[in-house]
């Protein structure tokens, strides 16, 4: 219930802001655009500023769907985190779409753009946003940290030992967070011998004490933790929770049409669950390589060089763990055997994977390039 | 006089028997017993004062729980080696302090189920994890 008011009043306020601007439009000039992110104070082209200011997320490509990832190179480290910069980034999405109807109405011979198509695509954008407030977001941190019974006493003697290391570790990373958040982050020794790291919604961090007691670790430790503050910053855990629920919810009328086509192709409703669960899976991956690409500009940030840099992600990829079940693709197949097959995929495929390792070394490679090129071009 | 001597007496008993109840673990307890796990529940009864307080609790706790904490991985958990809790085990008897108590409640523990929980819960104080983890995996199978 509490969903639908939510989803409704955000229906609304687009509406409103795209009529608002679909009206204004054609009035504004070209630099409408600019001169409106400079009033709100927007900071998406330049990192750093106070946690007074707006943070206006500029959204440049919307989907039919909220559980895609469509920045997943990182543009920026810091996801919006309040109503107002969620707003503000929507004001900016309207205005510039309002602006783009213009000059195609202008440029198209018999306008085929719409103006009514403005507050659809502005509650597309909306459907990219993170709506969960702060509050809420930690308080659901709390309670699953509140489940986690294998945290190291930072009191105990080991935790005397390794606790500083970490600690040192992240103040470090995070004073290169220029931008402004609201996050306290909390950081917890795991006590496992394995070299893995966690991060929960509202700023809980975890990292595996065998990343820390063996300072030959230390290299893949650093971008553990870059990866998980990226998780964290990116609010990637509650924005997969509200992009199932505003999912499954907006499907209502392709449900329709596919109660209707089941008539005539019963197989209809297995390639429906499993294109819904592909993309669940995809959303899933793709916000770990976002956090990758994040960890990757924020390590940037904290190393010294470029040879640094690329020791951490080496020291990282050289531990990846080797394939999982559901990483390989599926044999084709045709017919009832074909049926049999996805269904089988359905059932068997984790729903939650992570990226196969040759993904994550070539989006790696892709932001480690891009950050040498932006390092220079900064010299 | 004699009834205050008896008081203070009576004071002082439950003030050490309260003390050496570890902290948090009668809720541990509590949640296995709902949880249908009186087994488990049971193996921290009477815990000797050479057990590891703090480790009694997340020992049982794992035991108890299969299923990993929710929350955002780097990459897939996976276990460790035969090697890596072999080299523990060598390493914690290695170690003066944990030897000793690993010993002693071979020597004074019979319950075999017992021993290895007491085992589990040295190893994870002296932070030997892949060591406990095998304890605790061996446990498992034997309450099974």
């Amino acid at each position: 219930m509490s969903h639908q008011i939510w989803r409704c009043s955000v229906a609304l306020v687009v509406l409103l802001l795209g009529i608002a601007f679909a009206v204004g439009a054609e009035e504004e000039k070209p630099s409408f655009f600019k001169s409106l992110r400079d009033r709100l104070g927007g900071q998406s082209d330049s990192p750093g500023g106070d946690a007074e200011s707006t943070n206006i997320k500029d959204i440049d490509k919307v989907s039919k769907y909220a559980a895609v990832v469509l920045d997943r190179e990182c543009p920026r480290l810091v996801q919006p985190y309040k109503l107002t910069d969620n707003f503000a980034s929507l004001t900016v999405f309207a205005a510039k779409e309002g602006f783009n109807t213009l000059t195609r109405m202008v440029m198209t011979p018999k306008g085929s753009a719409k103006a009514e198509r403005i507050p659809k695509a502005t509650k597309l954008a909306a459907n990219q946003l993170n709506w969960l407030p702060m509050a809420a977001e930690v308080r659901y941190g709390e309670h699953l940290h509140q489940e986690e019974t294998n945290t190291l006493d930072r009191e105990s003697r080991l935790g005397k030992r390794h606790y500083p290391t970490v600690d040192a570790m992240l103040q470090t990373m995070l004073s290169q967070v220029n931008e402004p958040h609201e996050y306290e982050f909390k950081l917890f020794i795991l006590k496992n011998a394995t070299r893995n790291a966690v991060a929960r919604p509202g700023g809980f961090l975890y990292i595996d004490q065998g990343l820390v007691d063996d300072p030959s670790a230390h290299l893949k430790a650093h971008f553990a933790l870059a990866h998980e503050i990226a998780h964290v910053l990116q609010r990637h855990e509650t924005k997969e929770l509200q992009s199932l629920v505003i999912d499954s919810a907006s499907s209502r009328d392709d449900l329709v049409k596919l109660m209707r086509g089941i008539r005539k192709d019963p197989g209809l409703i297995v390639s429906h669950v499993k294109m819904g669960k592909n993309r669940f899976t995809r959303h899933h991956i793709d916000q770990e390589l976002q956090s990758d690409s994040c960890a990757v500009r924020l390590l940037g940030r904290v190393l010294p060089d470029a040879q640094a840099l690329a020791d951490s992600l080496n020291a990282f990829l050289r531990d990846l763990p080797p394939p999982e079940p559901g990483e390989a693709p599926a044999t084709a197949a045709t017919g009832a055997g074909a049926l049999g097959a996805t269904i089988q995929d359905i059932v068997d495929s984790p729903i939650k994977r992570h990226p196969t390792s040759d993904e994550r070394f070539k989006n790696l490679r892709t932001i480690y390039e891009d950050v040498l090129r932006h390092k220079a071009a900064a010299r | 006089m004699k009834r205050a001597a008896i008081a203070v007496l009576l004071f002082l008993v439950l003030s050490e028997a309260e003390a050496n109840e570890c902290v948090g673990l009668q809720k541990i307890r509590e949640s296995l017993m709902a949880a249908n796990k009186p087994r488990v529940a049971k193996l921290a009864e009477d815990t000797p004062e050479k057990v590891p307080c703090g480790s009694i609790g997340p020992v049982l706790s794992r035991l108890a729980r299969r299923e990993t904490t929710g929350g955002r991985r780097l990459e897939r958990d996976r276990p460790v080696s035969a090697a890596r809790v072999q080299a523990e085990m060598d390493a914690a008897h290695r170690d003066p302090e944990v030897r000793d108590l690993l010993e002693e409640v071979a020597r004074d523990t019979p319950d075999a189920n017992v021993r290895l929980f007491y085992e589990a819960a040295i190893l994870d104080d002296g932070g030997y994890y892949a060591a406990r983890d095998a304890k605790i995996d061996q446990l498992r199978k034997q309450l099974e």
